[in-house]
């Protein structure tokens, strides 16, 4: 692992834990405990241009953590519904963005946003509210989701704009 | 590449259910509920125990309201028509559970300085609002004032540590049935508790609960404040949570009448017979008992934002007030109440 | 990387699918609404099938969109009527005099547990 690899996973980290926090601020509107708009994420969207599947994993776990232990979650099953949607969401867009291929910021950050959603919500209702009805609020979630992965490519656009494209050294 | 990805998305699911059994707890609690019409409204208790049947607690809670209604009730409590029916000056014996009644009626009354008055009977009588099934109206102002003056929570006095009761005015109707109605919860949780210690739920009066023990022994339940304007009851307003202890609320939007196109509602100010008119439309007070909580709310209503209001904490009951222009006054030390 | 592609579109035309299939159209689940009267049940309506119900010629109560509410009552209280619309098991509708209260029963955690006021 350079040096460089290694900084910058760390970077991103401390960043995305920052906003995953600061987040928490921005109301929610969705009565849902530990609901979040999901703007830390924007932080894998830049990560992901050249990046390797273990080291987007890595940063999606880290900052999750970092966020959750800062703002007294850790231990909550917010924590893990966060952790567990994001990791699947992570390898789903760096699946479909491989190659340079055919998508977007947009279309990506938008899949990771539902893959996010349909698995948090899934955990949820399997797991810890104990009710389908919870899929009630599905809808509202993929609105408001989509709302986020929209901005999220927005500033991963305009951040990877001025970095030139990536910020990894090698692909 | 296509194996490795497998492999490792196999990985993943494998850890994320093992964090999952770590982090997920099973509730094995589920409550029981049963409810019914006593003390003029609607009573539910909820409760759930892994020791004793819930239902038997349940019932258990119930048979000790109706034992606490029967003695306390407006009209044919057995308690209360003896206390009426004695001569001014005539000592009456009284049990300990009527006496620590009396003393905590006496004592909200005094801290609230009359805003919470147990004697005020025949002025409710006039306006109608003593009973589900009368017409209500405003009452001509001489009968009012007449009324008015045979009432006084300072008419009424317990003597020798409770033992006896006294009247100091001939015409004096006391009315226990509002703080009765705190009392009868407080004392079936306490049942509930003497079956099992570690039974947890709630009970809830009309909209003053007193909790047995916080939702499945260790979260806390989650009480909505009821929007005091909205069309729908179930607009909740203001959220407080709570392990133990009691809430209770009064509001203006209780029980009314609209007379002329005026609001007439069933807080009445002791010190002038007419409905309060305080600035505050809602209370909702915290506080260790069902009893207190009921009382102090009522006598928020009647107060308002005045200084003594600030009187309350001191006393053990928290003020959350919600006023006119739908601001919020809050005891210091209630924001407590509105974390988890 | 770019912004958008045209790609994308099949992404967002995803979303809005996953969108049209779950939005709640008529009901939201099996929700009822149970009307008892002297500690009986005497009817039990879907809450999201718009009706007006008369019970026992005292009481007509009004089921719409998921909500229910006491809308005439013969009794001069009227608190029940003045109540308004519930559509959450926090707090049942009561007539007192009637001896009637219209409830949603209790489904699995809702975020409030129960209503003071």
């Amino acid at each position: 692992m350079t040096y460089r690899r290694l900084s910058l996973i760390a970077l991103l980290t401390a960043l995305g834990g920052a906003v995953h926090l600061l987040e928490t601020l921005i109301p929610f509107p969705l009565p849902v405990p530990g609901g979040r708009w999901g703007f830390s994420n924007s932080v894998i969207l830049i990560a992901l241009p050249g990046a390797r599947l273990s080291d987007l994993l890595v940063l999606a776990i880290a900052k999750s953590t970092l966020g959750a232990f800062f703002g007294g979650r850790l231990v909550t099953p917010m924590y893990l519904m966060s952790v567990c949607g994001l990791t699947v969401a992570v390898t789903a867009m760096w699946a479909i963005s491989r190659k340079n291929g055919h998508f977007g910021l947009v279309g990506i950050s938008l899949a990771g946003a539902i893959t996010n959603n349909t698995v948090q919500l899934a955990i949820a209702a399997a797991f810890i509210i104990r009710n389908v009805a919870l899929f009630l609020i599905y809808p509202y979630f993929l609105i408001l989701g989509s709302i986020a992965a929209v901005a999220n490519a927005a500033i991963a656009y305009s951040v990877l704009k001025r970095a030139g494209g990536k910020l990894w050294e090698t692909s | 590449m296509s194996i490795r990805l497998v492999t490792l998305s196999g990985l993943l699911i494998l850890s994320a259910a093992l964090i999952a059994t770590l982090f997920i707890r099973n509730h094995p609690a589920e409550y029981y509920d049963r409810t019914e019409f006593l003390m003029g409204t609607y009573l539910t208790v909820v409760v759930s125990s892994e020791n004793v049947s819930p239902v038997k607690l349940a019932a258990a809670a119930f048979q000790e309201i109706r034992r606490v209604e029967y003695k306390y009730a407006k009209d044919y409590g057995t308690e209360v028509m003896k206390l009426n029916s004695a001569e001014v000056g005539e000592l009456v014996p009284v049990d300990d559970e009527t006496a620590h009644i009396i003393e905590t009626a006496l004592a909200v009354a005094r801290i609230t300085d009359g805003g919470f008055d147990f004697t005020l009977g025949r002025v409710m009588d006039l306006w109608g609002f003593n009973k589900a099934d009368t017409e209500k109206g405003v009452p001509d102002d001489d009968q009012l004032k007449e009324a008015l003056r045979s009432t006084g929570y300072e008419y009424v006095r317990l003597v020798d540590e409770g033992g006896w009761f006294v009247k100091k005015l001939r015409d004096l109707t006391i009315d226990l049935s509002a703080i009765a109605k705190g009392y009868a919860v407080d004392s079936a949780i306490s049942v509930i508790r003497a079956l099992d210690g570690d039974a947890t739920g709630y009970v809830d009066a009309g909209g003053d609960i007193g909790i047995i023990g916080p939702k499945y022994g260790k979260l806390p339940w989650t009480i909505g404040v009821r929007h005091p304007r909205s069309e729908r009851a179930d607009e909740v307003f203001d959220v407080v949570y709570l392990y133990d202890g009691a809430i209770a609320t009064s509001g203006d939007y209780e029980n009314y009448f609209i007379e002329d196109g005026m609001h007439y509602h069933h807080i009445i100010d002791p010190s002038t017979g007419y409905p309060a008119v305080s600035g505050a439309i809602s209370a909702t007070i915290v506080s260790s008992s069902v009893m207190l909580a009921d009382a102090f709310a009522t006598a928020a209503v009647v107060l308002g934002k005045s200084p003594g209001i600030t009187f309350f904490p001191r006393n053990g009951a928290l003020v959350m007030m919600i006023l006119e222009d739908l601001s919020i006054f809050k005891s210091e030390g209630f924001e407590v109440y509105q974390t988890r | 990387m770019k912004f958008f592609r045209f790609s994308d579109l099949f992404i967002i035309l995803l979303v809005v699918l996953a969108l049209v299939l779950t939005l709640p159209t008529t009901r939201a689940g099996g929700s009822v609404v149970h009307v008892i009267q002297d500690g009986l049940l005497v009817r039990t309506l879907d809450l999201w099938v718009d009706a007006r119900v008369e019970i026992g010629e005292i009481m007509v109560i009004q089921v719409e969109k998921g909500a229910v509410r006491a809308l005439v009552t013969d009794c001069p209280d009227q608190v029940c009527v003045r109540m308004g619309w519930i559509s959450s098991p926090g707090i049942p509708i009561i007539c007192v005099p009637n001896r009637i209260m219209i409830v949603i029963p209790r489904e699995k955690d809702s975020e409030i547990d129960v209503i003071t006021g």
